[in-house]
């Protein structure tokens, strides 16, 4: 699913852009970060000669040709992952794909609510919370990600007031809360302003999916108004903000991908909705991956060298409509028999077809 | 302390410790997060971690943590978040290969040369 909105999708400066979107929000990680790599000592400068007028920033060559990254967006208070994209940015070719995952998708009943925003705060306690995220994601999606950036809404906040704000239209008109409203058209947002603007959900009928499209719109304007930054001013924005988000990458290899991530043609650049369907499971509103449809799109877009791993989706239990709904959260066996190679299967007849009776919760 | 005091304290420890070519500017109309940098450049990786390790312990007898230290492994760019002010410690030539002070070259320089002893 490719929105025309998502054709102009601009990436720019990755790291930089990164920190300016709304599709990524910060997570604290406090003190010392994983090993940097030393610095090759490159004589090869990588061009940086675009956009007229702008000062020169030499940056050095990435190295890398193919970058695969995990963007989240965190809620400060409960640390859900409430926006969750996975990249993948060729260099070489200079193409972007980006897969948008709901955060009510369902990823097993470990999971405290069973929906993958949970699984960042309350998954694995062995691991880091972006690595029990990349787990989940690797296990049941076959996706890889090299590299990860979390943001907390307070950095988003600054970023996007430290960017000037974002102009974009705001297609309706949005009550975030009393008092907080946005009015349709033509505007610059503020940092609180785009936080109302991709935190909304209430109106719209397709509740998360539709609060997704709208993070679609944001990102793309925000990734316009990165570009308008120039490098200079988005690297030193970039610079700024570092240390203000979870990531992997060093800030030089951060912005030296970013530097290369800038030349890819917005026209280049695809945003695709994790392929599923709503379900109620529980009591609660999930959405369920379709493993074929998922298939498809990852070998199509972000594996065309073959598969990683065949996705093993875990199906939400769904009882028959005469089973009382106190008796619906004892799984386990069923959902064993229900998770697995099952690609090839027919799908259990879903009782809540062509149901859009999503209760949106804030668990 | 204020920010601009903090500046001029972290200046003063760096220079003590022999660091190169040291910038202090001034971003607060920039950015709405810090409102000073300070920019520092060392020999080598140890030169780094002595510089970084320098400020943070001066700075935490006096009651200032920093929010977060990065870079430190490696010390090819080291930056000390002190919130108010933001500590760039660069080894060797990255700094001036990648020109990368170009990147704040919005803000306004502070006038350190009372505090430095060249």
């Amino acid at each position: 699913m490719v929105s025309k909105a998502a054709k102009r999708l601009v990436i720019g400066a990755l790291l930089g852009a990164a920190t300016v979107t709304a599709a990524v929000t910060a997570a604290w990680v406090l003190r010392q970060r994983p090993e940097d790599p030393v610095m090759p000592e490159s004589s090869e400068l990588s061009s940086s000669a675009h956009g007229g007028g702008e000062e020169e920033i030499s940056l050095p060559p990435s190295g890398e040709k193919v970058v695969t990254v995990l963007l989240c967006g965190v809620d400060d208070a409960a640390q859900l992952t409430d926006v969750i994209l996975y990249g993948r940015l060729d260099l070489e070719a200079g193409t972007g794909d980006f897969l948008q995952i709901p955060r009510d998708t369902y990823v097993g009943e470990e999971y405290p609510t069973g929906k993958i925003n949970s699984v960042y705060s309350r998954g694995d306690s062995a691991l880091e919370p972006v690595e029990r995220l990349q787990k989940v994601l690797r296990e049941q999606y076959g996706l890889a990600c090299e590299h990860h950036l979390v943001l907390g809404l307070e950095a988003f906040r600054e970023v996007v007031d430290a960017a000037g704000g974002v102009p974009m239209d705001v297609p309706a008109r949005i009550e975030f809360l009393p008092g907080k409203v946005l009015e349709p058209g033509p505007q610059t947002l503020s940092g609180e302003q785009a936080e109302w603007f991709v935190r909304y959900r209430a109106g719209y009928a397709m509740g998360d999916i539709g609060r997704i499209q709208a993070q679609q719109l944001f990102l793309d304007a925000a990734l316009r108004r990165a570009k308008d930054l120039g490098r200079r001013k988005l690297f030193s924005i970039a610079s700024q903000y570092y240390s203000r988000v979870d990531t992997d990458l060093p800030l030089l290899q951060g912005l030296s991908l970013a530097n290369e991530a800038f030349l890819i043609d917005p026209d280049d650049v695809r945003m695709h909705l994790l392929p599923g369907n709503g379900v109620m499971h529980g009591g609660l509103a999930v959405y369920e991956a379709d493993a074929p449809a998922l298939e498809e799109l990852l070998a199509e877009y972000f594996f065309p060298e073959g598969p990683l791993l065949v996705p093993q989706v875990p199906k939400p239990y769904i009882p028959p409509p005469s089973v009382p709904s106190s008796q619906a959260s004892e799984p386990s066996e069923a959902l064993e028999e229900e998770t697995g190679s099952d690609a090839g299967e027919p799908a259990p007849e879903d009782p809540w077809e062509g149901e859009e009776r999503w209760v949106w919760e804030d668990p | 302390m204020t920010s601009l005091e903090l500046t001029k304290e972290i200046v003063k420890l760096l220079d003590r410790k022999k660091a190169e070519d040291l910038k202090a500017i001034r971003v607060k109309d920039l950015t709405s997060i810090g409102d000073y940098f300070v920019i520092a450049g060392a020999t080598s990786p140890a030169h780094a971690k002595a510089l970084s390790d320098e400020v943070e312990e001066k700075l935490s007898a006096l009651g200032i943590e920093p929010r977060r230290v990065e870079g430190y492994n490696s010390a090819v760019w080291v930056l000390l978040d002190y919130s108010d002010v933001l500590v760039h410690i660069f080894t060797g030539e990255t700094r001036q290969f990648y020109s990368l002070d170009r990147l704040w070259a919005d803000g306004e320089p502070v006038d350190i040369s009372g505090i430095t002893v060249e």
